[in-house]
């Protein structure tokens, strides 16, 4: 049983007293400023980076690592409570999480999320040990043809998210494409978008527009609203915040569709915890008997993202780790930071530093369960934040945004960005153009547009590269299965209708 | 993002997003030209954007096209019938706190963006939050001040000293 033994070696490390306690410092402060408004993972691993500059290779890792379930825990806190979403995984959460919030019911949703990571973190740490060696080697099959077509089926994924019509879903995701373009070509080092500003040639901050189209939008909307605005202020009775029989009945199907789903997408290199998040969400939307509950608190809304992200996270670090492909911003920093350590990723890590790489995922494990014993006493502290009076809480809100975005690079620039975009995400927000599936198209924007052209050189301009590669072919397959089933229903009654 | 009540959305909406979709897709294409093209084999930077710029545009014009008979009813039924005043008026006032809400929330954060490598921290922050405070309308000094005050020490305490961030506190 190599696997088991894998597992003990990387227990051993990670519950040696000094280990348990950098996860624990991690885990306890990612998730204190993972909670401020407008801070996500990424600028929270960001500003404690150098912290751990004097530790050993592996204790610092764990410690980012703890980091950052800490501060994604955080996170969803946030979006959940206040709808302010630091990460493409948790503006899914929030979909749900807060109207369940606005019901009085954000004591369930806090507990579910911590609950669901913890069993999502349980199964993946025996999916990754059983398989991280084979899903290596299969990984490194991919060629950019299936980068290509997995990124399409993603994508039309994300479009299919929306309440309302499909047409603005693929628009909304073209628009983020679009924006993913602002910035200097990777190929030819070409400004594109930069409309003469030297601050855009790096590309505009994914966080800032994060924080913009949602957290910002919503204070503007939420004030422009006044007295029509729909918060909570009730009291919550301690019992309300125990989750009911139904609520984890409702959620164990979600919770389990979540995690194999995270796990699955998470090994795929560069589609990370954002696109599992989205893809289980618009799965839960297509299973469940009643789909229009979905965006008003349904708690499979909740729970299938939640997993899916926890799964995805830790799946992700066989590609990250092996491949050197980061699946987003926040693991790209982290890849930063063991190169740093002198830790070169590549396909013989897990043979070449094995306690390395057991030690982390036996980490991600303790993490997620000192995560469960931290938050679910805290979880009372943070629904005391809901009782707080919208004119006291939209300033402080608007603060933290602030400075949040100016610490990002100490950049005045991303503070007027992200003002820009608060007003894009107002008229959004008018215009019932829904932003989730913009955001996929960003992260993904700059490797789709590479994939496809180093699939077209490969072929010399002929498409078929993508259908005779049966990887790819798949893919596409798969895309042609969401656009049906999305389509299909409406196609057939109006069918009916006119023949029948 | 509010999520509810949108199982029949307005045609207006959709027709209004149809319209943008198509702008920003012209915008991106005519922008697109600047950066050379390419072919198909060899794409350029120009290429991929001219794409989407495209398809982008098309879905808008789609978009307008389906709303467009749904729109001429709706306009109909709201100038032909006899105006109901109150409406009108209700409507004005949203635009109106639409229009507060903006001004002062983004105004207050340009403020802190323009001032923070001047005056340092605390003075931004003060600022900042009286500024938006007036996005809300009935105001109030006293608990506004206070919040201010409350707020630059917070994040003093959270961000100067708690993180560490290199924050000027008074300005240099």
């Amino acid at each position: 049983m190599e696997f088991l033994d894998n597992l003990a070696l990387g227990f051993g490390i990670a519950l040696t007293p000094e280990t348990l306690m950098y996860c624990f410092i991690g885990v306890t402060l990612g998730t204190f400023i993972g909670v401020l408004p407008g801070i996500g993972p990424l600028a929270t691993i960001g500003l404690l980076l150098p912290v751990t500059f004097h530790l050993p290779p592996t204790e610092a890792i764990i410690m980012i690592a703890g980091l950052y379930y800490g501060a994604m825990y955080g996170g969803s806190t946030t979006a959940i409570l206040l709808n302010l979403p630091g990460t493409a995984a948790s503006v899914v959460v929030a979909l749900d999480g807060h109207p369940m919030a606005q019901q009085g019911r954000a004591g369930p949703a806090l507990v579910m999320t911590t609950i669901v990571s913890f069993a999502a973190a349980c199964v993946a740490i025996v999916i990754i040990a059983l398989f991280a060696p084979p899903l290596a080697q299969f990984a490194l099959r991919f060629g950019s043809p299936e980068y290509f077509s997995l990124m399409l089926a993603g994508l039309l994924g994300a479009a299919i998210l929306v309440n309302g019509s499909l047409i603005k879903g693929i628009a909304m995701v073209i628009l983020g494409l679009l924006l993913g373009m602002v910035g200097q070509d990777v190929t030819s080092g070409m400004p594109r978008f930069t409309f003469g500003s030297i601050s855009l040639y790096d590309g505009m901050g994914f966080v800032v527009v994060i924080i913009g189209l949602f957290g910002l939008a919503e204070v503007l909307n939420n004030v422009a609203l006044g007295e029509k605005r729909e918060r909570f202020v009730g009291k919550v009775p301690w019992r309300d915040l125990i989750p009911t029989r139904k609520d984890l009945r409702d959620s164990a199907g979600s919770t389990a569709r979540g995690t194999g789903l995270g796990s699955l997408l998470g090994l795929l290199p560069g589609a990370g915890p954002a696109m599992s998040t989205f893809t289980a969400y618009a799965v839960e939307k297509k299973v469940a008997k009643d789909p229009s509950r979905f965006g008003k608190g349904a708690i499979e809304g909740v729970t299938a993202p939640e997993a899916a992200n926890n799964a995805a996270a830790q799946t992700s670090f066989i590609p990250t780790l092996s491949l050197g492909v980061p699946g987003d911003a926040t693991m790209a920093l982290i890849l930063g930071a063991m190169m740093m350590h002198g830790l070169v990723p590549g396909p013989q890590i897990v043979t070449a530093n094995p306690e390395f790489f057991w030690a982390l995922i036996a980490s991600f494990w303790v993490g997620n369960l000192l995560l469960l014993i931290l938050n679910l006493p805290l979880v009372g502290i943070w629904i005391k934040m809901l009782a707080i009076p919208y004119r006291v809480m939209f300033p402080a809100i608007v603060t933290f945004i602030s400075i949040g975005m100016y610490s990002l690079h100490l950049e005045v620039f991303d503070v007027f960005l992200a003002a820009g975009f608060g007003l894009v995400g107002y008229l959004f927000i008018k215009l019932r153009c829904e932003a989730a599936p913009l955001l996929l198209g960003l992260i993904l924007g700059p490797m789709v547009e590479e994939n496809l052209r180093r699939s077209l050189l490969i072929s010399r301009g002929d498409f078929s590269i993508f259908f005779t590669r049966p990887i790819s072919l798949s893919f596409l397959i798969l895309a042609v299965f969401i656009l049906a089933i999305v389509l299909g229903p409406g196609l057939y009654r109006r069918w009916k209708a006119r023949y029948a | 993002m509010s999520t509810k009540d949108n199982q029949h959305i307005d045609p207006t909406l959709d027709l209004y997003s149809g319209a943008l979709f198509t702008a920003i897709g012209l915008g991106a294409m005519i922008t697109a030209r600047n950066y050379p093209m390419g072919s198909i084999d060899r794409m350029g930077p120009g290429f991929f954007p001219m794409v989407l710029g495209a398809i982008m545009a098309v879905l808008g014009i789609v978009l307008v096209l389906k709303n467009l008979e749904g729109f001429r009813q709706s306009y109909r039924r709201q100038y032909a019938s006899p105006a109901p005043a109150r409406d009108d008026s209700s409507r004005q006032d949203g635009m109106i706190r639409a229009a507060r809400s903006i001004l002062f929330v983004l105004g207050g954060m340009s403020f802190f963006a323009l001032t923070i490598e001047h005056i340092g921290l605390l003075l931004s922050v003060v600022g900042l939050v009286i500024i938006c405070s007036f996005a809300e309308p009935g105001m109030k000094w006293r608990p506004t001040l206070l919040l201010a005050l409350f707020m630059a020490a917070l994040s003093a305490a959270i961000f100067r000293y708690g993180i560490g961030l290199p924050l000027q506190l008074w300005g240099s």
